[in-house]
Order: structure tokens, then sequence, then C-alpha cells
């Protein structure tokens, strides 16, 4: 009890950070886009700017030495970079998933229907959101150092991969229980009011869920 | 938004390199309407659609006496009970009977009750779910009304409450897979990233396929290690299955490759939504030869179609050429018997060979007679380039049937002759004008048919079309 409690103000405390920080960021987001490049709020939200014209801006910006954006020291060059720079890491986890890296299912035998995994296309894959944060701590996190280099010794040392791995596996073992309420909460309050409103597009399934 | 394909796994499978979020989730908006339309199509069986029909029956006409009820009095609801529960409580479980009932009937709207070519609307149903999620596997191909391709694609596209329940499950495995399935991968994830990265000076390292840098990339990474790989390049230009103009048709056929192949494809479809999204920037060398490639091949196809399209425009002017001539040596003669049997032995061929449909190729000539019995039965009926026989030789025709033939003839001849003169002094029928297109030119040469031939002329150029993109691809 006292573990849930903890673990509750805990996830409180934490989220409470993040919402300070994301205030902060989006203020400094506010001054670069309302005195360096002149698109006020108003505009931004309606949607009459698009993408690439802000980063159009950022880099005629850039080239002209107005106001200069460097990362360690290196300009931005074009758009692609731009883009590179905000994606590094989804970009791999899509290579990852586009390659079929990992393995996600589960070594399950039915009795009666023999391998699960036999057929590679109808095999279930597991994937959750604390499963996708385990890889992405795992694999992601310990991937580039501070110079936004991949780290030699990465690709090298697969057995501490392997270590963080089971490591992940243990943690989440242990807070499974803990997950598993907080997904069901999490659910229920983000949708109780849709099921309610749209019932007549349930299927016959959803009904025995949601009624009770 | 009850369904919806809010699957993690998914999204990154559909998600492209170098695609900023808001771009992935304005791909993927229209996808889901169109994924509803797909699975729409697919009726319930028979045994559900009876039973949801007593259901919908049964609840509906009791929740009507209820409601009846209620109206009266408010107190009825809730003070008769039957068995252990008031009316009440059977409104509401005969309201959810009802939507149930209802949901395992199937949509008017969507499948109508007469017949028609399900297998190819659901075809494209699926087709233009592709356009939106880039993602369409081989085996998914021309196969749109496979059940286990509808079970393989809502297995991408599910009730939220399924996803849920999946969600569960997968927290309750998730320290299997990491402590058993993935420990094994370790060396595999460590050597692809190897292999992977690639350093851009400046920003450090990336995900290779994100730089598009084509040349380079296949050169260090993807040579030797997967064999295909020029296939899969020179697609664009070599590729059987590619329409000119059509993305969609070029994304599948990226993607309907082996598995090297098919990552191959997720860089090129990444490099293409990129360039759409930033209008401004201006791609590398290797990534401006693909460009060139693909609009080098689109024009080449774009130029074959006009110059098939001129042959059948030349082909139509000869005949409108010799019609004249005809007609002004009919003139001479005055034979109206004779000039009708010319212009069904020369003006008319019947093709019955849908292969050759597109060629002019000197076929089989019918008798006149035949060939206007065909030429109201048969779809493919085409101008064909007169040979120069003389007219005399239709004069081998027995007196019967030109008689007859005249008849039936006489009127259309009239209109047909008073069009030609007003055609022949447009300027669409020069052979020189090459660039045509189908709807300007076209439909004014279906004037020259009777008018049984009409109708036919305007199918038959959709025939042909299809002809022509098999013959050109």
């Amino acid at each position: 009890m006292m573990l849930y409690i903890l673990l509750f103000s805990a996830y409180g405390i934490f989220s409470v950070s993040t919402f300070i920080t994301n205030i902060k960021d989006a203020f400094e987001a506010r001054y670069i886009f309302k005195d360096k490049l002149g698109i006020s709020e108003r505009k931004l939200e309606g949607g009459a700017v698009e993408w690439h014209e802000i980063v159009k801006k950022i880099l005629e910006l850039q080239q002209s030495g107005e106001y200069r954006i460097a990362i360690h020291g290196q300009d931005i060059k074009d758009e692609l970079v731009v883009a590179q720079r905000i994606l590094r890491r989804e970009n791999f986890m899509i290579a990852f998933f586009n390659n079929d890296i990992f393995d996600l299912t589960i070594p399950l035998k039915i009795p009666w229907k023999g391998d699960v995994n036999a057929n590679a296309r109808s095999r279930t894959k597991f994937y959750s959101k604390s499963l996708e944060w385990s890889i992405y701590f795992c694999v992601l996190s310990y991937m580039f150092n501070h110079k936004y280099q991949i780290r030699p010794t990465f690709c090298m040392d697969a057995v501490s991969l392997q270590r963080r791995f089971i490591f992940c596996g243990v943690v989440s073992f242990l807070f499974m229980p803990f997950l598993l309420l907080f997904t069901m909460m999490h659910f229920s309050f983000q949708n109780v009011y849709d099921f309610r409103s749209s019932k007549q597009y349930l299927g016959p399934r959803e009904w025995s869920n949601v009624a009770k | 938004m009850v369904l919806s394909a809010n699957i993690f796994h998914e999204r990154w499978t559909f998600r492209e390199f170098n695609e900023l979020p808001h771009v992935f989730e304005r791909r993927l908006e229209p996808s889901y309407e169109a994924a509803e339309d797909y699975l729409k199509l697919f009726t319930p069986s028979s045994l559900l659609n009876s039973i949801g029909r007593i259901l919908v029956f049964l609840s509906g006409s009791l929740g009507a006496v209820c409601v009846a009820l209620a109206a009266v009095n408010d107190a009825i609801l809730l003070h008769v009970k039957i068995g252990n529960w008031n009316l009440l409580w059977y409104v509401g479980m005969l309201g959810v009977a009802y939507s149930i009932g209802k949901s395992m009937l199937p949509d008017n709207t969507v499948v109508p009750k007469y017949h028609h070519n399900l297998f190819a609307e659901m075809d494209v149903a699926l087709m233009k779910v592709s356009n939106h999620t880039h993602y369409h596997p081989d085996f998914w191909k021309k196969r749109g009304w496979d059940n286990i391709i509808k079970e393989a694609f809502s297995e991408l596209f599910q009730y939220k409450v399924k996803l849920f329940l999946l969600e569960i499950v997968s927290i309750i495995v998730a320290p299997i897979i990491l402590c058993h399935s993935l420990p094994p991968r370790a060396i595999d994830i460590c050597s692809f990233v190897q292999k992977a990265k690639t350093e851009v000076p400046g920003s450090g390292d990336h995900c290779g396929f994100a730089t598009f840098d084509f040349e380079l990339f296949e050169d260090e990474n993807w040579e030797g290690q997967h064999s295909n790989e020029d296939n899969s390049t020179d697609g664009p230009v070599g590729g059987a299955s590619i329409m000119s103009s059509n993305r969609s048709a070029f994304y599948s056929r990226f993607t309907s490759s082996q598995r090297p192949k098919a990552k191959m494809g997720k860089m090129e479809k990444s490099f293409f939504n990129f360039q759409t999204v930033h209008p401004g920037w201006k791609c590398a060398s290797s990534g401006q030869d693909l460009v060139n490639r693909i609009k080098n091949y689109q024009n080449e196809q774009a130029v074959a179609l006009a110059r098939e399209r001129q042959h059948h425009i030349a082909a139509a002017a000869r005949q409108l050429d010799r019609l004249r001539e005809l007609e002004e040596y009919n003139d001479v003669t005055g034979g109206p018997h004779l000039e009708q049997n010319q212009i069904n032995e020369h003006y008319v061929k019947v093709d019955t060979d849908l292969q050759s449909g597109a060629d002019i190729d000197p076929a089989t000539i019918e008798t006149p007679m035949d060939a206007v019995k065909e030429e109201r039965n048969n779809l493919r009926v085409h101008f064909k380039d007169l040979p120069p026989t003389p007219p005399s030789t239709t004069r081998t025709m027995s007196k019967s049937n030109l008689s007859v033939l005249a008849s039936v003839l006489r009127y259309d001849d009239i209109g047909l002759s008073a069009e030609l003169n007003s055609l022949l002094n447009r300027s669409t029928f020069d052979p020189g004008a090459s660039l045509l297109l189908p709807g300007e030119s076209l439909p004014s040469l279906s004037f020259l048919g009777h008018p049984q031939q009409n109708s036919h002329l305007g199918e038959d150029e959709t025939t042909r079309e299809e002809v022509l993109q098999r013959q050109v691809s």
C-alpha cells in the first residue's frame, strides 16, 4: 500500500516537473517565434503558417547572420538537417521496425495449434507503451553521447545491452500491477464518455466490457 | 472514433523517415475513413444477418411498447416488475439488444442489394487506404477481397477496446519479451546500428536511411548485404506495374518486393513525402537522379500514350477522307445501295481479340450484314485503316441483302454525312496534332457512328485505354 502511494506521488511529481519544463520551453519558443520570426501566436494557432515556411525563415535568418542557431558549433544547413535533428531517435526506431529487428513475439505453444510463431504473417506482436519505453531506454538512450554521435562502445558491447534488457524486464515485472492499474484508469478516464455517447457504433464485444 | 489505428507498433510501421509528427498525423487522418469504408464492404455472414434482424425486430417492437407505456405514465416503468427487475431495466437492455442487432445488419448504403463487383471494389478501397498509410505489402496486392488480408488489415486497424485489451496483455507479457525474446537480438541490434549509422558533418550521427543519400547509402551498406538492390533502384524506369503519374502504384511496387527492397522502398517513399512537405528543399544529387528518372519515365509513358492515340486519330481522319471520297463518288453515280455497302465493309472492323485491340493490324473484314450485327452486339468495334480497294468489289453482294441494309441505314447515313462535313472542317482531326487529350478529341469521333454505335464507342475507348496501359507497361 505504501509502495503504491509512493509510486503515485512519484508519478505526480514527475508530471509536474515535466509540465514546468514544458512551460519554460513554450515561453522560449514564443519568444523566438514572435521576436525573431515575426509570427504571432494567433497566426500560428490559426494554421496560417506552414512548417516549411517556418523552417525557411529560420534558414534565412541563419544565412543573413541575424539570428544564428548553432548546435555544437555547427550551423544548420537545410531543411533536411532540421528534420533529421528533430527526429534523430525516431528515425532509428522506424528503421528498427522497418527491418524487423525487434522480436516482439512470445514463445508460446498452444497444444492443438502447434507453435504460434510458425507462420510469420499471423504471429501476434505484443507492443505497449511501457514496452516502447523500455526499448527506448535500453537502446536509444544509450546510443548517443553528448555530441549526438553513436558511442563506439554501444556497437561493440552487445552483452551490456542484453543486461539492460533483462534489467528492464525485471523492473517491468515488479511494476506490472501498478502499470496495469494505471493503464486501466487512464483508459477509462479517457474513453468512458466517448463510449457512452457513441454506443450505436460499438460492436457486441465492446458492450459486454463497458457495460460492467 | 471507435475504430482507430492507434496501436503503437503500427505507428512505427507507417511512419516514414524524417516525417515530422504533424505531417504524419495529417497524412493518417483521412486513412481512418478509408479504412472504415474498406471494412464496411465485408458483409457479416447470413447467419449473423438473420440473428441481427430478429434482434432488431424483437427489441424494437418491445421497446416501442415500453415507450408507449412511459408516455402514458412514467410510474409504470418504475413500478411494474417482471422477474426481479423493473421495466426501466428492460428498456435499457432492449436498447442494447437493438444496437447489437443493428450492428449485425449490413449497411445498405455501402452494400447495395443489386449485384456489383464487390471484389474489385474491395481492392480499390484497400488501395485507397494504402494511399494514406503508404503501407501495402506484396501479399495484399490484388487480394483485397481475401479474408486473410482482411484479417491482417483489421489486425492493424482495431477496435479501441480490443487495443486496450491488447495493451493490458502486452504489459503482462512485457517481462517475458524483455527477458526472453529481446536479449538474443542484442547482437543484431548492435550490428544494425553499426551498419546503418552515417555521420553528417556538424550534426552528429544519423540513421542512414534518413539522410536520403541514395548512392552513398546503397554502396556502403546495402550492396552485398542484399543482392537484389539494383532491381529496386531501376524499378521506376523498367518496372512492370507502374502507371505514369500514379504515385500509389509506384509505392506499392516498391513495397511489394522482398524484404530488403521493402526497406529501400521506405526510404524512397520517405524521400518523396519529404519533398512534398518541404517544397523549397533542394535535394542532393543522388536524390535528384531518382526524381529525374521517374519524371523521365512518366514523360515516356505520356508520350507513348499520346502516340497511340495519334494513331487512332490518324486512322479516323483517313476514314473520314475516304468516306468523303465515297460520297462524292456517289453523288456522281447516285447509288445509295452501293454507298451503304462500301461504308459498312471498310469502315467497321470487328476485333474479337482483346489483346490485339489497340493495334491497327489488318484483321478479318466481315461481310456487311455480319458487320452490322456484330457491331451492335460487340463492344470492341474499331475504326480501321482503309485498304485501297476499288468500290466496284462490293457489287458482288446479293440484291436482297442490299435493299434491306439500305432501308435500315439510310436515315443514319444522312445524319452521318452531315456530321462528317462539319467534322472535316475542324482542325482536331489534323494528324499532325499529336498531344490531344481524350476529352477533347475523342468524343467528337463518336458522332461518326449511328446511334447504336455511339454508346459503344464510349465504352470502347475505356477498354482501349486499359489495353494501352497493359501494352505500354
